[in-house]
């Protein structure tokens, strides 16, 4: 057993989702298809860094093509992620379609912008299950007669019948971060509506243990839900969250507060528009402080202030904007953001022509 | 000879394979260093091409080259993809003028053999806030392909209704790939939210809309569906309340028997949860083995025991969880109204459902 508790070997990697550096330049990799999340030493070669340069890099969907071997509607980036040290930007991909589809996950070197695989053959690894998924024998599994031969045929006091089980419950990772000693998961059901954000503490124990969190919000001070989460960034040193949800509002919970099996409620901060899904988030510093960066399906990129936040009641009346104060940056067609260094964020963004290119924002600038 | 693509498969590998390469050549070739090739004969999907040049600055595939007796081989990293074509920029490497020759990968074989076989909801009928619908194929399908391909239209006229899922990023998938959840957009079911008041729900009441499913859906395989699929649903009004396993209408089997225990709810509930959410427990508290239907509509559901049953006191045991097609559940509304005490969450525990096997009538009684 190695440091961190992970061991060398081949890790069953099935699909690749959203990731997140750890500690140490361990990558977290969420597979939604095998329902785990790996946490894998990548083994970065590059030298620590403690660049205040920008990264750019025209054309990612066109080279990742070119070195996957695929056409460009065959290149799917889940995600993407900031070595801590040399800068190195990861991404996960997958590659194809069906049962063709190849998980991968790619570096790309911030010095000459040269692709490399990164290989998941005897690698220092670990893993958790993300979810307690049903067990074959369990009586909750659906079961079914089927129409055809599908199935197992099974002997009930000496009568044959033929049944169908189906574990049919998935959870699907949609975005995950590390602070402190604890990785932090947020997830949907493909059947229930429901919050779920899971605290697996890493090293892995292997034991998920009853970690699920489940925090409603309320919306106008008259309506309240619990909706899956679909994207959330720490900030506060991790003290706090803001989560954007399937749902659309932006909310603020405390997460060393939060007691499993207790009802939790966050304060609706932000309403970032009708028809708009709040897409990826990231924390970055200027000299006034913490701020937060939001990417949107629809709206440009909008700015947060940590401060804003926590001076914010929770949003009664409609009005417009809704909420938090907000700068919105005309920066549109970004998907996925994170922290380069100190200075610069990071982000995934998408021209008029549909090319996916990798940009730095300044974070004086912003 | 001049220089020529062909396809090889040498031991399972698929190999790209360069031919009419001179003999003095391939000497010469045999002396360069591994790292030399993908320099002298990189390999491109062609969609990546400007024109018949290899892009500046973007790196050829990721493969190994093989310098044979009479030809020069590229086995890639990643399978080559059905129906793609590749390129290979002969002599990048100043072995003579540059000459781009391009192969198409054969395209998938085989007819197409996957179906859509449900869609749920079964019935005919959604209330204006339904959240979710279940498309259920014969074979695993093809991930990332939903949004171009599942869509809502407008019965009457077939125009398609904008925006009316939740993005389908990621998509929501069973573990065999054979049901696809999509989500009717909660931000415009959601009250308060901007989407909303701006956007309005997905469905209109008295507006009858039809799920579809285009032929043009890609299964695992890659081929397309044997035919599309149409599911029609008049629209009805809200539902915002709790499921409350007390109104359901329990038929009860004698005992002695192995006839079903029929469970009749007030309003259709969600499929998928009605398979794992409900289970019978015995007169010694212990769970029945046996085999569960949903009827068509998803209004009732049935238990067949696996041994006949014993008189005396069983249960039905409901997981919260269990939702109606709008997302209310038995321990929370969908969007609670905080002003409605009706609306007030219950703790998120199983309830029981106690009935009576025997010569009694049935007796419901929620607990």
């Amino acid at each position: 057993m190695g440091e961190h508790g992970l061991q060398v070997g081949t890790p069953d990697v099935r699909s690749v989702g959203p990731i997140t550096f750890g500690p140490d330049g361990i990558l977290f990799v969420a597979d939604n298809v095998s329902a785990m999340v790996f946490a894998v030493d990548v083994a970065d070669p590059g030298v620590d860094s403690a660049r205040s340069e920008p990264f750019e890099l025209d054309g990612v969907d066109r080279r990742l093509a070119a070195f996957l071997g695929c056409g460009r509607e065959d290149v799917g980036i889940r995600d993407m992620a900031v070595h801590p040290r040399s800068e190195n930007v990861y991404l996960s991909v997958m590659r194809g379609r069906g049962d063709a589809a190849v998980p991968v996950i790619v570096r790309i070197d911030r010095g000459d912008g040269s692709l490399t695989e990164v290989g998941l053959d005897n690698v220092a690894f670990s893993s958790t299950p993300i979810t307690n998924a049903p067990a074959e024998d369990d009586a909750r599994v659906t079961i079914e007669l089927p129409d055809g031969d599908e199935g197992e045929e099974i002997e009930v006091r000496g009568r044959k019948i033929r049944i169908w089980r189906r574990p049919a419950r998935t959870a699907t990772v949609t975005d995950m971060s590390y602070v402190d000693g604890m990785l932090l998961v947020a997830g949907m059901s493909n059947e229930e509506f429901a919050s779920n954000l899971r605290r697996i503490p890493f090293p892995f124990t292997g034991e998920m243990g009853d970690n699920c969190l489940e925090i409603f919000h309320v919306s106008h001070g008259k309506w309240e839900t619990a909706a899956p989460i679909k994207s959330f960034v720490p900030y506060e040193k991790g003290r706090s969250i803001l989560a954007s949800y399937t749902c659309t509002p932006v909310v603020h919970f405390p997460i060393t507060d939060i007691t499993v099996g207790t009802r939790a409620t966050g304060r609706t901060v932000a309403d970032l528009g009708a028809m708009n899904q709040p897409l990826d988030m990231v924390s970055f510093s200027q000299d006034d402080g913490e701020h937060l960066l939001v990417s949107n399906s629809t709206h440009g990129l909008i700015k947060i202030d940590c401060r804003d936040i926590d001076d914010q009641p929770a949003l009664t009346e409609p009005t417009t904007p809704v909420g938090v104060p907000r700068e919105v940056e005309p920066l549109t067609g970004v998907s996925r953001l994170a922290n380069l260094n100190r200075t610069h964020v990071l982000a995934l963004q998408k021209d008029d022509r549909g090319e996916r290119h990798l940009r730095s924002l300044k974070t004086d600038s912003l | 000879m001049p220089p020529t693509l062909v396809w090889a498969t040498d031991a399972g590998v698929d190999w790209l394979v360069l031919r009419g390469v001179t003999p003095e050549a391939l000497v010469r070739l045999r002396s360069l260093a591994a790292e030399d090739l993908p320099r002298a004969f990189p390999v491109f999907p062609s969609d990546v091409l400007d024109g018949d040049r290899a892009p500046a600055g973007v790196q050829p595939m990721a493969g190994r080259y093989c310098v044979g007796d009479a030809d020069i081989r590229f086995a890639p990293r990643f399978p080559f993809v059905a129906g793609t074509a590749y390129t290979m920029v002969v002599g990048a490497g100043g072995l003579g003028d540059a000459e781009a020759l391009k192969l198409t990968r054969p395209p998938v074989e085989g007819v197409p053999s996957t179906e859509v076989v449900a869609v749920h909801p079964s019935g005919t009928a959604l209330p204006r806030n339904a959240l979710r619908l279940y498309v259920e194929f014969s074979s695993a399908m093809s991930e990332g392909l939903a949004a171009g391909h599942v869509h809502l239209e407008r019965d009457d006229t077939g125009e398609s209704i904008p925006g009316p899922f939740s993005q389908m990023d990621p998509e929501l998938w069973d573990p065999g790939r054979r049901r696809l959840t999509v989500l009717l957009d909660p931000a415009r079911i959601k009250r308060g939210l901007s989407s909303h008041r701006e956007a309005g729900y997905p469905l209109e009441q008295g507006a009858a809309v039809a799920l579809v499913v285009e032929r043009g859906y890609r299964d695992a395989g890659g081929r397309p569906l044997v035919a599309g699929h149409r599911h029609r649903y008049a629209v009805g009004p809200d539902v915002r309340e709790l499921v409350d396993p007390r109104r359901w209408v329990l038929d009860v089997p004698a005992a002695g028997g192995r006839r079903p225990l029929v469970v009749g709810f007030d309003r259709p509930l969600d499929r998928a949860l009605l398979g794992r959410c409900l289970s019978v427990a015995g007169p010694g508290g212990e769970a029945l083995g046996g085999v569960v239907a949903v009827a068509e509509g998803e209004g009732s559901w049935s238990f067949t025991p696996g041994w006949p049953w014993l008189p005396g006191p069983h249960h039905l045991r409901v997981e919260p969880v269990l939702e109606d097609l709008a997302g209310n559940s038995v321990s929370r509304v969908f969007d609670r109204d905080l002003e409605r005490p009706e609306h007030e969450p219950r703790a998120p525990v199983s309830v029981a459902v106690l009935f009576s096997v025997g010569g009694d009538r049935p007796s419901p009684d929620g607990q």
